[in-house]
């Protein structure tokens, strides 16, 4: 019974939240209160929701619930928004130019996949590694510092990937990354 | 020289990058991360589709422990060669039965205990190896599938930092308005769905890198062994004994469990090197209030318990470690969990294959138009599921299976790819959404003729109701919109 109450009180605080954030975003001028209220009463809604279940997996039905509630209300917005009148676009008449990337492009957006992929990731490895070393070097209990690892591997390829993708300067981006490597390479060795 | 007046703004510099680096990751790894988001929100059903596949195998709510034994041993005695390990599934709601595995094989059992057939699932199996390793061999498939979901997450991020309305846009949606729907439902599902797509994308690339990254840190501190950085979480093993002795009590442990821990759900039980000395037993039970996939219980030979490893009352590394597979999998909330990651899938499917959409028709508008690139991209966006029921037809028929439904797939999609690419075919959205509909008909039609008793029987009837929604949802899509939309 009590954790029916905890959910049916997660719904409704969800379905608050929605709504004031969607009052807040009609207005004209942002209104801080109903933003703020909007994102307290989703914070509400996942405390209800945590009382049902574990310490982690009560949470998580509430962040699941709050999403299908807020996909709901977005259904419903998209079904509400008038049809706006579409351009008549002419496809066969006029012939779409097809432009080829030249030689140099090719070449750039090579070097660019090599710089996400594999220096990147070699980066974010040896980061993790080195995070790891010092960790175990400091006397951090193994399964923490393990997991902090695991989890900033791909968080910090991700990061470095976007950031090669986002630097236009090649050399820049580049000596970054190989910067990111070495130092980690080096450190690593004095932390065994 | 650009005078200040003509410099674009900082902002409007930062959007632009953020797309650019958006752009770069999409075009590269686009269409592999599109196949596992398709095959990943199949994958959370893949109880479901195992026990669709076989609809005629033995189903029970739960065995008695000395029935689960009797059925253990006579598959254990039945093996040629002396198997590694031996596991006992036990029935759980999505997949009521109980199954018998060796190294080898793996049986279904009766109720009473007596052994009833072999389980073979060759399209789930195929499916699944498709989501964990791309049908590449298992550790490099499994570290390629995690630097996916790495570039899963570096579009997330990307996406955001392109993003510089997130908040003032949060509710714009301008329908029927051609490319502008196009860019509102691919960003408000992007925004929406960031909690799930964002979880899921760093779950599976820790699922995926964890082996490289301990590799890393086992060279780096522990002499090379792997195992000494995975134990502490997972437990170790004892010492092998490759001695003759009896088979380890089963029915023993397992009443223990009954007795000690009523309110775990017994979900599999492994029996490491049966028949020697060094044999001992683990059995693994789910939580339910936890995300933790479970926690290993341990018993010796003689089936006294030896303790728990700790992934539900340990270290908080083991337990946040021991949750990543569920939350990846949507394996922790029974049925009103998997469909919302259901939706959620659906909902990232749609988020991939209108990102690249979108590029491609701005190229269009700015006069550098890729046709052939972006009707290679529409093959692969209605390839993949039209491939994925075209194997399903081939495993149903009983035909093919194994690495004939691979190379069914990876040469159709390539061929379909190849095809569309240089064929000026019209609306070839419009077909892909046939086809696909298409393949799922006959898929069922396949079903029902192998399977003409058991159809309408528990196991056969929701997967076949859930594929005759989709072509229903398929058929209604395509009511009153002009080619040009659907495309």
């Amino acid at each position: 019974m009590a954790d029916m109450i905890s959910s049916v009180l997660g719904l409704v605080f969800a379905t608050g939240g929605i709504v004031l954030l969607y009052l807040s975003w009609q207005r004209s001028k942002r209104s801080w209160a109903l933003v703020v209220g909007g994102w307290t009463f989703v914070v509400f809604s996942i405390f209800a929701w945590a009382q049902t279940s574990g310490i982690d997996k009560g949470p998580a039905k509430g962040i699941v619930a709050f999403i299908l509630l807020a996909l709901a209300a977005l259904s419903v917005r998209a079904f509400q928004s008038p049809t706006k009148k579409r351009r008549t676009i002419n496809r066969g008449a006029k012939p779409v130019p097809v432009q080829r990337a030249d030689k140099t492009l090719w070449m750039r957006r090579v070097y660019d996949v090599i710089l996400l992929t594999l220096l990147s990731g070699l980066a974010a490895l040896a980061f993790s590694t080195m995070t790891f070393m010092a960790g175990k070097a400091m006397g951090a209990e193994h399964t923490a510092n393990l997991t902090i690892s695991f989890f900033m591997l791909p968080i910090l390829w991700a990061i470095f990937a976007v950031m090669a993708g986002y630097v236009r300067q090649i050399l820049y981006k580049s000596a970054a990354l190989i910067g990111l490597i070495i130092i980690p390479s080096l450190v690593i060795p004095t932390l065994q | 020289m650009e005078t200040p007046a003509h410099k674009p703004k900082q902002s409007a510099r930062r959007t632009a990058q953020s797309l650019e680096a958006h752009s770069l990751i999409a075009i590269v790894f686009g269409a592999l991360i599109y196949i596992l988001a398709v095959t990943g929100t199949l994958s959370v059903f893949n109880r479901d589709l195992q026990r669709w596949e076989q609809p005629d195998a033995p189903e029970m709510q739960s065995i008695g422990h000395q029935e689960a034994e009797k059925a253990a041993l006579a598959v254990f005695q039945s093996e040629e060669e002396p198997t590694t390990h031996l596991y006992i599934n036990f029935p759980q709601s999505d997949l009521p039965r109980t199954i018998i595995t060796t190294d080898t094989q793996a049986f279904f059992a009766n109720q009473d205990g007596s052994i009833a057939g072999k389980e073979t699932f060759p399209w789930t199996q195929f499916l699944l190896d498709l989501h964990y390793y791309l049908h590449m061999p298992h550790t490099l498939g499994l570290t390629v599938v995690g630097a996916l979901g790495v570039m899963l997450l570096g579009l997330s991020i990307s996406g955001l930092l392109a993003h510089p309305r997130i908040f003032r846009d949060a509710f714009t949606f301008r329908r029927g308005a051609g490319r502008l729907t196009k860019i509102d439902l691919h960003n408000r599902l992007s925004v929406w769905t960031l909690p799930f797509h964002f979880s899921n994308a760093l779950t599976g690339a820790i699922l995926g890198l964890a082996s490289v990254l301990a590799f890393a840190i086992a060279a780096a501190g522990f002499d090379n062994d792997t195992e000494a950085v995975f134990n502490p979480i997972f437990g170790d093993e004892p010492a092998v004994n490759e001695a003759v002795a009896p088979v380890a009590k089963i029915a023993k442990p397992l009443q223990y469990m009954a007795d000690k821990f009523p309110e775990l759900e017994v979900t599999y039980f492994i029996l490491h090197d049966p028949g020697t000395k060094g044999q001992h037993t683990q059995i693994v039970a789910e939580h339910p209030d936890r995300l933790i996939f479970g926690d290993y219980y341990m018993f010796d030979s003689d089936g006294n318990y030896k303790g728990n490893t700790g992934i539900s009352d340990g270290t908080a590394g083991q337990q946040i470690t021991g949750a990543v597979y569920n939350v990846h999998f949507g394996d922790w909330g029974g049925l009103p969990i998997k469909f919302a990651y259901l939706v959620f899938g659906i909902g990232l499917c749609v988020i991939v294959a209108s990102g690249l959409s979108i590029y491609f028709s701005k190229r269009r508008s700015n006069g550098r138009a890729a046709p052939r690139l972006e009707n290679a991209w529409t093959a692969v966006i209605w390839g993949t599921p039209v491939m994925l029921g075209t194997t399903l037809i081939a495993a149903l028929t009983g035909i093919v299976d194994g690495i004939g439904l691979v190379i069914v797939f990876w040469a159709g999609l390539v061929l379909t790819i190849a095809y569309c690419a240089f064929s000026p075919i019209q609306q070839l959205g419009r077909v892909g959404r046939y086809a696909t509909a298409l393949v799922l008909l006959a898929s069922l039609l396949t079903y029902a003729m192998r399977y003409s008793d058991d159809v309408l029987s528990p196991a056969g009837l929701p997967i076949s109701i859930a594929a005759l929604l989709a072509i229903l949802i398929f058929a209604i899509l395509d009511r009153g919109k002009s080619g040009a939309e659907i495309d």
